[in-house]
């Protein structure tokens, strides 16, 4: 069920002006609020591609082994563990009660793969595009640098992902595979106690969180989006509701500004060679959707402070960590001062509340390769799992860094969110030192039209999603169904004849369907 | 440091390799000159992979996860500079083209 931020009382709103009326002389100044940045261990200082991604597999396993080390001792009590931990899983002896430790990795036959595709004949389509790759074949494998072990017993394996490290308790059977009794994770990290606190009594401050704007497409619902600037810089309702927007501090951005459709499009022009004359007054639909953006952020910026990130489909670099979008970009809204450009994984203090979320991608990536289906349970196992990132660099493409793993998380938010998911979930999760986190899955506006609200109470932040629909009745946004029944038909559909044919139909369903707003 | 077994010929310890010089007499101990030292820190892969890191940089890396790594090669290393062919893994000198 969604909430709606209701308009302000009728009779503050709907009358009729008067000269002595105090409302209208009134002004709200917006709270400040202190924030700190902590997106600098995401910035690529060098760019050394020559690396092989095994040094970050290992730094992530050597890193991550005190905090496995600790989880076990928690679980399965000391005696087991101060015996039996293996520091490597070649110590680990047939028929021995042990516990191992080491990272994960899933055999999956529908995993795509480069090989795969040169080695079979140029006749054959690459496989299509599906929801979900994962299959029944799929093989749970440990390992660590000097040897595997496959798995099986009590572990889910359509749960798990490739790159979580687990501990594990079991034997190692003849043959080679490990029988698991239990396993654990990392758990959540521990919280800082240094980040203040003592601001979050004194007033009430609020976050807006957006992502998907999905600018420069053309289902774009502008009136949708005049609706949420209107808001946030206090054009829109009553006088509560301006006092209200008044104690918004920030306005995060989490990703895919720009649509999808202008690197699509982008795409297909590059095929073609223009000659220069015929080019002269084009401009490309990803200039026209930036310029859109630089307005849209210019109006933001004149009275709140913006936080931006980059997405899948913005114009950054397409590696993780992926870099700040540059300001020149987006000249009007840098002029107003305002405008912060910051990471993909986002982590940043804001009024004491510590804030860390990426755009999406990460749990993108997971859903395809496992067979949860729930967003807001991925997001909050990559907690348990202490790690944003986890399918990096396997299947999401990730930076090689040589030395570090910047993607472990070392302390514990107190807001932990995700953009550009299909619909709004929120749930609160506790960690064993009683450390508690608000999971946000932010929706993308342009299928929903909704946004974030997050009142900053540091562990005990508090959520509600503003809904910026249009529609008159309380009918369900069409192009959103258009989305999640392709979705859905690419589950469940087996084989299929290729990609291309249910992209298609899904494209020929939008037409059909915007024609039939127009004609509302 | 080398070992003899019972038939005088040198003990490998696990995780290490030594590569055989057959120029010098096998029951001989001799001192490790400074690149057998640096090798075997390369081939020892409790400090993980070698290929395409520098020597120092995953010196470096082992000691900031706590893994102990020997004082020896660091001091070999800088003796040389940083920038000298002690500072490339072994595998620089047999894979051409790749740093």
């Amino acid at each position: 069920m969604r909430n709606r931020i209701y308009m302000a009382e009728p009779e503050e709103f709907l009358c009729r002006p008067t000269a002595e009326d105090e409302a209208f002389r009134k002004t709200h100044t917006r709270s400040g609020c202190s924030y700190l940045n902590l997106c600098e261990r995401f910035r690529l200082r060098e760019r050394n591609y020559v690396t092989q991604y095994a040094h970050i597999y290992f730094t992530r396993l050597e890193k991550m082994r005190p905090y496995l080390e600790n989880a076990a001792a928690r679980e399965w009590g000391n005696e087991v563990c101060v015996k039996n931990v293996k520091k490597r899983l070649l110590e680990a002896e047939v028929g021995e009660r042990c516990c191992i430790i080491g990272t994960l990795f899933k055999k999956m036959e529908l995993k795509p793969s480069i090989l795969k595709e040169i080695s079979t004949s140029h006749h054959l389509l690459s496989q299509p595009p599906r929801a979900k790759l994962t299959s029944s074949s799929d093989q749970l494998v440990v390992e660590d640098s000097s040897q595997r072990f496959p798995l099986s017993g009590n572990i889910p394996s359509p749960h798990l992902v490739t790159g979580v490290l687990v501990a594990l308790l079991g034997t190692a059977m003849r043959g080679g595979v490990f029988e698991v009794e239990d396993y654990t994770f990392a758990g959540l990290p521990s919280r800082e106690e240094s980040v203040e606190t003592e601001e979050q009594e004194e007033e009430e401050r609020y976050v807006l969180l957006v992502s998907g704007l999905g600018m420069g497409s053309s289902w774009c619902d502008q009136l949708s989006l005049e609706m949420f600037v209107d808001y946030v810089t206090g054009q829109l309702g009553g006088v509560s509701d301006q006092r209200f927007c008044s104690s918004l501090v920030r306005v995060i951005v989490a990703g895919n500004s720009i649509t999808p459709e202008t690197s699509k499009n982008a795409e297909r022009q590059e095929k073609k060679p223009h000659a220069r004359f015929q080019t002269r007054n084009y401009s490309a639909d990803t200039v026209e959707a930036v310029k859109e953006m630089d307005n849209f952020l210019a109006q933001l910026t004149s009275c709140v402070p913006v936080d931006l990130m980059p997405g899948a489909n913005d114009p950054a670099n397409y590696q993780l960590p992926q870099q700040p979008l540059h300001l020149c970009m987006f000249p009007r809204a840098r002029a107003t001062g305002r405008l912060s450009s910051l990471t993909n994984p986002y982590h940043t203090v804001i009024g004491g509340t510590v804030f860390m979320g990426c755009s999406g991608q990460n749990v993108d990536d997971i859903y395809k390769f496992s067979s949860l289906t729930d967003r807001l349970e991925i997001l909050e196992n990559t907690l348990q799992w202490r790690h944003m990132l986890p399918t990096s660099p396997d299947t999401l493409n990730c930076y090689p860094y040589q030395d570090q793993d910047p993607f472990i998380m070392n302390t514990c938010p107190h807001v932990y969110f995700c953009g550009n998911q299909p619909s709004f979930q929120s749930g609160r999760i506790t960690g064993c030192d009683g450390q508690s986190v608000l999971t946000i899955c932010v929706p993308s506006f342009d299928l929903t039209h909704s946004a974030v609200l997050v009142r900053l109470r540091g562990g005990e932040s508090e959520v509600q999603e503003i809904e910026f629909g249009t529609s008159l009745s309380h009918a369900p946004n069409p192009h959103l169904e258009a989305v999640l029944k392709m979705q859905k038909e690419g589950e469940e559909k087996g084989e299929g004849d290729g990609g291309q044919e249910s992209r298609i139909e899904g494209e020929m369903t939008l037409l059909h369907l915007m024609d039939d707003d127009d004609d509302d | 440091m080398t070992s003899l077994d019972e038939h005088g010929g040198r003990q490998i310890r696990p995780g290490k390799i030594f590569s055989e010089d057959h120029n010098k007499p096998a029951v001989a101990v001799t001192p490790r000159s400074e690149e057998r030292v640096l090798e075997e820190f390369d081939l020892d892969y409790a400090f993980g992979p070698s290929n395409g890191i520098s020597r120092l940089m995953r010196w470096e890396r082992a000691q900031r996860l706590c893994l102990n790594p020997p004082e020896e090669v660091r001091r070999i290393i800088l003796q040389h500079g940083s920038d000298s062919k002690y500072n490339e893994s072994l595998w620089n000198r047999h894979i051409s083209g790749i740093k």
